[in-house]
């Protein structure tokens, strides 16, 4: 079904789309990780002006945590002081993100900066996945040096505004969750990416959060991070396309649950070596945008 | 058209050539409006009509002006970046021309530049900003732009022309400009333009799809609230329903 993105300004099967959000949710489902990089480069291949791609791939990710939030925050998993101290900082970084976005496609180089994030970004992610993956299937586990770790803490204890933070169990700063939440809101404004990836880790390793808190509170963050990012996009970029967006909702929701069914039944170690192939072949392709002599030097769009 | 009918009546006085002289081109299309619906992707502009005596004819059909954004791609090293960009005005967004032979064989070239039914006349009258260092450069890559997008289309053959009788086949693009169009049929006889007739296409969007458009446009904070609300609505509903067929 041929469908006019109003905002996008182009046609596309919309099947496609749902499609597109269908096989990333799928993905997502089975491996836990979340596939909110995957959208926006997809839709970037297709054609979607980047902008367009960067706000709709946020708010689509609205749709696609709404559920999983609201079922550990029911669960008593949220630690609620932690997740508005990383507003703080994820909703500024959200603001200004977007608005460095505005300036940088005022000026044409939006679609640059994108890609260049996108392949270091895919990129690392790509190959920590591989090589993790590869490790586990030889059946050696990566021992992470403990002396580092108790350096960052106490460098971290050591910052002013020691704040505690019951449900977690903690006490430190809180400029840590504050940078923390504006590093990933930046990402989610210039990218369309939740930012799940940066933020779960560092909870886990650099800020100790119990795992049972870590998921919950990452994911009710994001929540609320990605929907300031897709107002914004839209209020001021014009930069979400409604049918792309709930066409993504639509197909990611039902891809994570296929995706989740058919995990309980499928090796671990497998599935994410899967993901991370999917992942560096992706930043490769986007990569090779870069050297590849365009078909043609000069691009046009119509602006009204 | 009654005021052309008039002139000609006091420039000829006579019955019989004011028969002939009068209607040498009538013209009709398959429609006067376009709807842009979200399932629109395109469609086809027929114009038909006669013409007494010999000649040729030329379609021209053409959008209101558009605002397009150009940008360059340079090398730096072995990366490709994003250079310079152009802003240009003053030229149509749509601009279709049909003809029933070569127009550079039937018109002479000076008609042809000042009643604008060239390519190169078009460009000449857009503006670009700021001013490039090479124009031409940019000039030529956006007539290569536009006819490669099929915005710019030229048809040495495109009117069908039998005993008198005439047709085109003008395909509209998916993203079509809104606005009036206007829709020139020349018929052109030993290199002069004998008669000119004038119809308006109105191209608006309808439906859901152009209510949704404007709304996006005009009250974009508005609707970015309210599409994130029945995004994680939506996604909440979607995610309640599998929950419950799983349970």
């Amino acid at each position: 079904m041929e469908v006019f993105l109003p905002i996008a300004h182009m046609d596309v099967n919309i099947w496609l789309i749902v499609s597109f959000g269908l096989a990333v949710g799928f993905l997502s489902g089975l491996t836990g990780v979340g596939g909110g990089i995957l959208i926006t480069p997809l839709l970037i291949f297709i054609g979607v002006p980047p902008l367009v791609a960067v706000g709709t791939g946020a708010a689509q990710i609205v749709g696609g945590s709404a559920i999983g939030s609201y079922a550990h925050w029911r669960m008593g998993n949220v630690d609620m002081r932690m997740a508005f101290v990383l507003l703080a900082g994820s909703w500024t970084g959200g603001l200004i993100g977007v608005h460095i976005a505005r300036i940088l496609e005022a000026g044409g180089h939006f679609s640059l900066v994108v890609t260049f994030l996108y392949v270091i970004l895919l990129g690392v992610i790509g190959t920590s996945m591989l090589i993790e993956s590869l490790l586990a299937l030889r059946g050696r586990h990566g021992h992470a040096s403990q002396k580092n770790r108790t350096k960052n803490q106490s460098i971290l204890q050591r910052l002013p505004g020691q704040m505690d933070f019951p449900v977690s169990g903690l006490r430190l700063s809180f400029l840590t969750p504050v940078l923390l939440g504006f590093g990933v809101g930046l990402l989610t404004a210039l990218m369309g990416v939740g930012g799940g990836f940066v933020m779960v880790p560092i909870m886990l390793y650099v800020l100790k959060m119990p795992t049972k808190v870590v998921v919950g509170t990452s994911l009710f963050q994001l929540l609320f991070t990605t929907a300031e990012v897709g107002i914004l996009q839209a209020g001021m970029n014009h930069a979400v396309d409604p049918y792309l967006a709930l066409a993504l909702v639509l197909g990611s929701i039902f891809g994570t649950q296929f995706g989740a069914r058919a995990g309980a039944h499928m090796k671990g170690e497998q599935l994410r070596l899967v993901l991370a192939l999917v992942v560096v072949g992706v930043a490769i392709k986007m990569g090779l945008g870069l050297f590849v002599t365009p078909e043609h030097i000069f691009s046009m769009a119509r602006v009204v | 058209m009654l005021y052309l009918r008039l002139m000609l009546m006091l420039l000829t006085m006579s019955a019989a050539m004011l028969a002939e002289a009068s209607t040498p081109l009538v013209m009709a299309t398959s429609t006067d409006q376009v709807n842009v619906t979200s399932h629109f992707v395109g469609e086809n502009l027929l114009v038909y009509g006669a013409i007494t005596g010999p000649g040729q004819v030329i379609v021209i059909l053409r959008s209101p002006d558009s605002t397009e954004a150009m940008q360059q791609k340079t090398r730096t090293g072995p990366i490709w970046l994003n250079g310079a960009k152009v802003t240009v005005t003053k030229a149509p967004g749509i601009w279709q021309r049909l003809s029933s032979a070569p127009v550079s064989h039937i018109l002479p070239d000076d008609t042809l530049q000042q009643r604008g039914l060239t390519l190169s006349s078009l460009v000449d009258k857009a503006r670009f900003t700021p001013k490039p260092d090479h124009l031409d450069t940019w000039q030529k890559a956006f007539l290569d732009e536009k006819l490669r997008h099929r915005n710019y289309v030229v048809e040495s053959t495109g009117v069908t022309l039998k005993q008198g009788l005439f047709s085109a086949q003008i395909k509209l693009p998916a993203s079509l400009p809104l606005g009036h169009y206007q829709l020139l049929t020349y018929l052109v006889r030993q290199q002069q333009v004998v008669a000119v007739r004038k119809q308006q296409i109105d191209v608006r969007q309808v439906g859901f799809q152009a209510w949704i458009a404007r709304f996006a446009r005009e009250n974009s904070w508005i609707y970015g609230i309210v599409l994130t609300f029945i995004l994680a609505g939506l996604g909440f509903a979607l995610g309640i329903l599998m929950r419950r067929r799983s349970a």
